[in-house]
């Protein structure tokens, strides 16, 4: 199943996040200041490795020529869910881990973002919550370039709007653990955060239930 | 062309996900504008006639953060949507010529991202004089921004969002456009190479400065951003129109 | 095997289905009607993708309003829809393999078995390992009726299954979904009168979401008997409202007409024709209308 919950989804799920990888440990191999590396490495870890997943996510279920076949079949919703976006957000650890491993051979000290748990949390919880978003988007609206919109517009306006969503909606700031490790709210925001990805995936099991809307 | 281009902007704007990407963003906006700080930046200060060009430049650029987006994934599977469901086999068969279908193609996806946005602006400045936010001469140097700063913004997007995914996929270039949306218009060139701040930003910065403090200097790097915006799109429509052709030809 | 009562389905300007009362047995079942007549709505909702607005419908004792009758419907179901979508870059043998594991096959070596028994079934074998993107377009139809028949199903949809095949194929067709009738149900939905008339006993005709019939192919056709005439003529001029020219063929120095209606007047030459199915349905669509 796991073989071909591969060779179903899109092809650009498994070379894209590779070619952003590649791209970023070439920039950073090229540039030698430890400020400047570290700065890299938060933009890649906690930046685009999450773009990547809420916009690919939202591509996930919906961009599926048979679509019609499985609906027709026993498979749960949940499972459909879980198989594709375990795989995406497996593609995107795999790269984030890979990344880490490279500019920590490089010497870059990644401790300003906390402990290696803090790094991991850094990243991960953005990724989760912008997949989750993504991809309900998609569902709700029933098109994947909708679900991308909402994607990138959340992380757009997450990026820009700093000061704005610490002074209006701090525990919504994707970005804390990558920007603002030392808050106090880190752990409260990042909770919330998951909540949050819960419960739009839990929307998105929800929608998927109304399987017409997608023939 | 005129009827192509008619369907063409007919069949975006019947889009659901336009209305639901563009009434997301106008509530923001909503909040952003009209909350008091420091949900929003609503001072209660009113415009006054001697900063009637200025705020207008800067409504618009601020516009111009955002909303581009809309434009910018949005419509980034016109004409792959066109390949993809066989249509193009349909349209090379008629006398419609390639450089014909990307003018009319391009023509009707941007003025569908173009209409919503102008009809929120003008609503907003009307809104602001009738208030009595702003006189009434702001609704008519908002129409003139616009112009000015929203449609070559969204000019240069679309032309380049339409092009791209016929050599990416789709997911690929909407990843790489909100990338590249923040890399070259947010990023201080002082901390990172970037875009921002030259010629090829579409952002709308250097016609709200003129509008801000109007110099010669001024003119003359807004007019020659301008043209270097259009340029990049003619070429970008120029390259789609080629690939078309070449795609043609190879079939 | 599968009783339907009063189902309804409206979307929200049409009305797709409107009281349809139908029970199917065993054998093969033809659905006839035109397009827009709801038979693709119909088999949606047989198959659980879409949900009905108003009635029951039962499978083999499951109600499908329920998701747990609807899961041990689709747990017997294969099914082969209009708009066939697959897989491209995956083989013939791999796209079989991964539907009967979405329904449920688990175990790897009967899965193996079975995937090339179908095969064999479609004739496919050959190509088995071949990528579907490099199919034609009765290559893929044939993946997909394997696919709708890998677990084995006792109720099998197929939604216009011929449209597309040259003549050979849509013979070879038939015949695969005949034998596989018997203690099977099968629903052939389709708006090709002479796939019905081949392999199915019985049938029903769908018409703006209605059941306009429901009999047999013999019962269908005497509905245009005293109502068929073949004509040989120069010209022949438009027959009177509610009849149908049916076919055409061109003669040395005439056309001979096929006419099917109320023909009050058909003159000199008209000869009575016994209907065929093809008639039998012209002639329910015009008093239906």
């Amino acid at each position: 199943m796991i073989r071909y919950a591969w060779k179903t989804s899109r092809r650009e799920l498994l070379w894209f996040p590779l070619a952003l990888l590649f791209f970023f440990v070439v920039i950073v191999a090229m540039l030698p200041h430890p400020g400047v590396r570290f700065t890299i490495t938060r933009g890649y870890l906690g930046f685009f490795v999450p773009l990547l997943a809420g916009i690919t996510a939202a591509y996930a279920v919906l961009d599926d020529p048979a679509l019609e076949l499985r609906f027709a079949t026993k498979t749960r919703h949940a499972q459909t869910l879980l198989a594709r976006l375990s795989l995406l957000l497996a593609v995107q650890a795999a790269c984030a881990i890979a990344f880490q491993l490279f500019v920590a051979a490089l010497g870059v000290d990644l401790s300003p973002l906390g402990g290696v748990l803090d790094v991991q949390r850094a990243w991960l919880v953005p990724t989760l919550a912008l997949a989750a978003a993504g991809l309900a988007g998609s569902l709700a609206s029933a098109q994947c370039v909708t679900g991308a919109f909402v994607a990138g517009a959340v992380w757009l306006v997450q990026l820009l709007m700093k000061s704005w969503l610490l002074a209006n909606g701090p525990r919504l700031y994707l970005f804390m653990g990558i920007l603002e490790p030392a808050r106090a709210d880190l752990r409260a925001s990042q909770g919330v955060l998951l909540a949050a990805s819960a419960s739009a995936l839990f929307v998105a099991w929800l929608l998927l239930h109304r399987q017409e809307r997608y023939l | 062309m005129r009827g192509v281009i008619l369907h063409e902007l007919g069949m975006s704007l019947r889009r659901p996900g336009l209305w639901i990407a563009y009434a997301l963003l106008f509530v923001f906006h909503m909040v952003v504008l009209f909350a008091p700080p420091p949900l929003g930046e609503w001072t209660g200060e009113s415009i006054t006639p001697a900063l009637v060009w200025p705020s207008a430049g800067r409504f618009l650029a601020a516009l111009n953060v955002f909303f581009p987006l809309v434009a910018g994934i949005l419509t980034a599977d016109r004409v792959q949507r066109d390949l993809r469901l066989g249509m193009r086999e349909l349209q090379e068969s008629t006398p419609l010529s390639p450089a014909a279908y990307v003018l009319t193609k391009y023509a009707g996806v941007l003025l569908s991202v173009l209409l919503p946005l102008l009809v929120w602006a003008m609503g907003i400045a009307v809104l602001m004089a009738a208030i009595g936010h702003a006189p009434l001469a702001f609704v008519p140097a908002t129409f003139v921004a616009f112009l000015a700063i929203t449609v070559p913004a969204f000019a240069f997007v679309v032309a380049f969002s339409i092009a791209c995914p016929l050599v990416l996929p789709l997911p690929v270039y909407q990843v790489l456009f909100t990338g590249y949306w923040f890399w070259a218009n947010f990023i201080p060139p002082q901390l990172f190479p970037t875009l921002n701040g030259t010629l090829v930003t579409p952002s709308g910065m250097f016609v709200a400065a003129l509008m801000r403090a109007p110099t010669t200097q001024g003119a003359v790097t807004a007019t020659l951003n301008l043209v270097v915006l259009a340029a990049a799109s003619i070429a970008a429509l120029a390259v789609l129109t080629a690939a078309l052709m070449r795609r043609a030809r190879l079939a | 095997m599968i009783e339907i009562e009063g189902l309804s389905k409206a979307y929200r300007r049409t009305r797709a289905l409107s009281d349809v009362h139908l029970r199917v047995g065993p054998g093969m079942f033809g659905l006839l009607g035109p397009n827009g007549a709801g038979k693709t709505t119909l088999m949606r909702i047989l198959a659980g993708i879409v949900h009905p607005t108003h009635g029951t419908i039962r499978v083999a004792g499951n109600d499908l309003a329920t998701e747990s009758g609807k899961r041990a419907t689709k747990a017997m179901l294969g099914y082969l829809p209009q708009e066939l979508g697959m897989y491209p870059d995956l083989t013939a043998a791999q796209m079989v393999d991964y539907m009967a594991i979405l329904k449920g096959i688990g175990d790897a070596a009967k899965r193996r078995r079975r995937v090339a028994e179908v095969l064999e079934m479609v004739a496919l074998t050959a190509v088995a390992d071949r990528r579907i993107k490099s199919f034609s377009g009765g290559m893929k139809r044939r993946v997909g009726i394997a696919q709708a028949l890998v677990n084995d199903p006792r109720l099998l949809i197929v939604d216009e299954p011929t449209a597309g095949l040259d003549p050979e194929e849509r013979i070879r067709f038939r015949n695969l979904l005949v034998r596989l009738a018997g203690d099977r149900t099968v629903i052939l939905s389709t708006h090709i009168v002479e796939d019905i008339g081949q392999t199915c006993r019985d049938l029903a005709v769908l018409g703006r979401g209605s059941v306009l019939f429901r009999g047999s192919p013999a019962e269908l056709s005497r509905i245009a008997e005293g109502h068929v005439w073949s004509v040989t003529r120069p010209q022949l001029d438009e027959p009177e409202p509610g009849t149908t020219i049916v076919s055409m063929l061109h003669l040395a120095d005439a056309v001979q007409y096929r006419v099917v209606g109320a023909w009050n007047d058909p003159g000199a030459g008209a000869l009575p024709t016994p209907p065929s199915l093809e008639d039998g349905y012209v002639r329910l669509m015009q008093t239906s209308s």
